[in-house]
């Protein structure tokens, strides 16, 4: 089933009287529990696509839909909507909110879905899934960058999206937890069947997508599947 | 209830900010507090002043009179004075009727003689009725006595009269002839008012009939038990008087004292004039904290947009945010506000005489609901008012530029 189609996307930035064409004529398509990394050097425009799929920035021309809803044609409520109901995000920068604990942090989209009923039996299992059943009261301050990167993973899965798209995850973590947060991300991806999308220029993190899709200057260089 | 435990989180990140926010709401509250109360008991003590020193509660008279009865004072006279005071006294809440008789005439030492104002009074009733009316030297008027008088301080003065000394009141009785009477200077008085103690003159109401040629009287000075009750008292008295077919017109005090009525119109114009300084404190002082908190969260604020989080939202999570600050810096502003009012009440404030008076008193601060439940709203609406434009710019912000920043 396709979860994500994207055809012919244009993305351009004005920057004075400069245009900067940051996607050109995409045509992306991703079936339901896909593990996909989108490679690319810095500046090849793999954070907008990310943010175009994510509901967060709108395109110059073409087509998107997700889970089978055009999302082109929604209103700023309507697409908030779509993303609390259907996408799941991990940041770069982790992106808790530090005011809040670890359980509260990822208790956030529920409250969003405004689900009512067993909301910290959730909490409490998906933390168990992500190994940090054992710091939902601590702030994220108290936490390292894996235990902050996992908070996140389990804030995007906790309200059972359809997508989670993860824009650069480990980025800002040294190369073994890197690969031990994709792990937890792969092994996510099996056991729920959620569709995870992930953008990296990391080639060791790369192989270890089922499918990467390369861009290069916002046009596609490359569509594998590695497994 | 979430966004309310966030946003009560959120107030508190930078607590030294939040901390300066609340204490200039607290202090905004207390301003409005302390000064409110100042007037309040003002307002209070000078209307109890002016009630108790001549006004009382209300004054009876006949029908014309308020309007024609300065130039013909003997023309609007109340017949049998003594029935209409009993039915009166049965309406529930006054507590004593007091006839006067006003008139005018010279009054002289054989040396000096000077134009005077009389009143013709019930020195029983007068007593409880002129509260704040002093004896400076000699003694109040008494059943006792029906030619002693008592003076002004300002008219005893400009005679050089003094406690028993004789002398001669001249005026014209009711039917226009000349009539004089020796008297004997019983009393000084002085009042509120510096006015009427530079030409009042005291004497007892028979002594001013037989003057006067008379058994009638101009005025029936009703007081009550509070003076809350004036409004329901003059309904009842209206309502008896139609019924009984009498002739006569009531007039409240408050229609009666046009000093009051200007003092009180001032004050709360100078009052207004703090309320409005007050509230630009409270609102430049939560509009930097909300708006500081805002450039200091941008990150944060792209972060829950992009978790699905709307538009409206966002404003109802910083205006709350302003909304709490605004509750808790004004219930520490009412609390700090009645703690002050009332160790100032208790120290009390040294006040000098208020224009056209000569006795000097003591403020207090007084503790009126009215006044504490506006500067609560007051702390309220201004930091949600001062939080909008802040919450309104969040909501704006670009999600994917706003991810851009860190948390």
């Amino acid at each position: 089933m396709k979860i994500v189609y994207v055809g012919k996307v244009t993305k351009e930035f004005h920057l004075g009287s400069t245009v900067v064409n940051a996607l050109r004529d995409i045509d992306l398509t991703v079936e339901s529990g896909e593990f996909m990394a989108i490679a690319g050097p810095s500046g090849s425009g793999k954070s907008t696509l990310l943010n175009i799929i994510g509901c967060i920035e709108r395109p110059t021309s073409g087509e998107v839909r997700i889970d089978g809803v055009d999302v082109l044609n929604l209103s700023s409520n309507e697409l908030a909507q779509v993303r609390a109901a259907r996408i799941g995000f991990i940041f770069q920068t982790f992106n808790l909110l530090p005011v809040l604990s670890v359980a509260e942090n990822v208790e956030y989209p529920l409250h969003l879905k405004r689900e009512r009923d067993g909301k910290a039996g959730k909490v409490a299992s998906i933390l168990k899934e992500v190994g940090l059943e054992r710091f939902s009261r601590h702030k994220p301050a108290e936490l390292s960058g894996g235990q902050r990167q996992r908070v996140a993973i389990a804030r995007a899965l906790v309200g059972s999206p359809s997508i989670i798209l993860a824009d650069e995850p480990t980025a800002n973590l040294d190369h073994n937890t890197g690969t031990e947060i994709l792990n937890l991300m792969k092994g996510l991806n099996k056991k729920f069947g959620t569709t995870f999308i992930f953008s990296t220029h990391d080639q060791k993190i790369m192989a270890l997508a089922d499918r990467v899709v390369e861009l290069r200057d916002g046009m596609t260089a490359g569509d594998r599947c590695t497994t | 209830m979430y966004n309310l435990r966030l946003a009560f989180k959120n107030i508190f990140r930078n607590r030294t900010r939040s901390l300066i926010t609340l204490g200039a709401i607290a202090f905004g509250c207390i301003s409005l507090i302390i000064a409110g109360g100042f007037m309040e008991d003002i307002f209070f003590k000078l209307r109890e002043s002016y009630i108790h020193s001549f006004l009382g509660h209300m004054q009876v008279y006949r029908k014309g009179f308020f309007e024609k009865g300065a130039a013909r004072p003997f023309d609007f006279m109340i017949s049998d004075p003594v029935a209409v005071e009993k039915r009166i006294l049965s309406v529930e809440h006054v507590r004593l009727v007091a006839p006067r008789l006003e008139f005018s005439g010279l009054l002289s030492t054989g040396d000096t003689t000077v134009s005077f104002i009389g009143q013709g009074i019930s020195p029983h009733e007068e007593k409880e009725l002129s509260n704040f009316l002093f004896i400076s030297s000699g003694e109040n008027l008494s059943g006792g006595d029906p030619y002693g008088i008592i003076l002004g301080k300002g008219l005893a003065r400009s005679i050089n009269a003094k406690p028993g000394d004789p002398l001669v009141i001249l005026t014209n009785t009711k039917g226009g002839a000349i009539n004089a009477l020796d008297v004997t200077v019983k009393g000084v008085f002085y009042t509120a008012s510096k006015a009427f103690d530079d030409r009042a003159v005291r004497l007892p109401i028979g002594t001013a009939q037989k003057l006067l040629h008379t058994d009638d009287v101009q005025t029936l000075v009703v007081l009550l038990d509070r003076t809350d009750n004036t409004g329901a008292v003059m309904k009842n008295l209206s309502a008896m008087f139609k019924k009984d077919g009498l002739d006569l017109e009531i007039k409240p005090w408050y229609e009666l004292a046009d000093f009051y009525n200007k003092t009180v119109a001032l004050y709360k114009r100078q009052f207004m004039v703090l309320k409005i300084i007050i509230a630009i404190v409270v609102v430049l002082s939560v509009f930097n904290t909300m708006n500081m908190s805002v450039l200091e969260r941008v990150g944060e604020v792209g972060t829950i947009m992009a978790l699905g989080t709307k538009k409206r939202t966002v404003v109802a999570l910083f205006i709350t945010e302003g909304l709490i600050l605004g509750a808790i810096g004004g219930i520490i502003g009412l609390a700090g506000g009645y703690l002050l009012a009332s160790v100032i009440s208790y120290v009390g404030i040294p006040m000098p005489p208020p224009p056209g008076s000569t006795a000097s008193w003591t403020a207090q601060v007084k503790v009126v609901p009215g006044v504490f439940l506006y500067a609560f709203v007051l702390a309220i609406a201004t930091s949600a008012v001062s939080s909008f434009y802040p919450a309104f710019k969040a909501s704006r912000l670009e999600i994917a530029e706003a991810l851009r920043h860190n948390i």
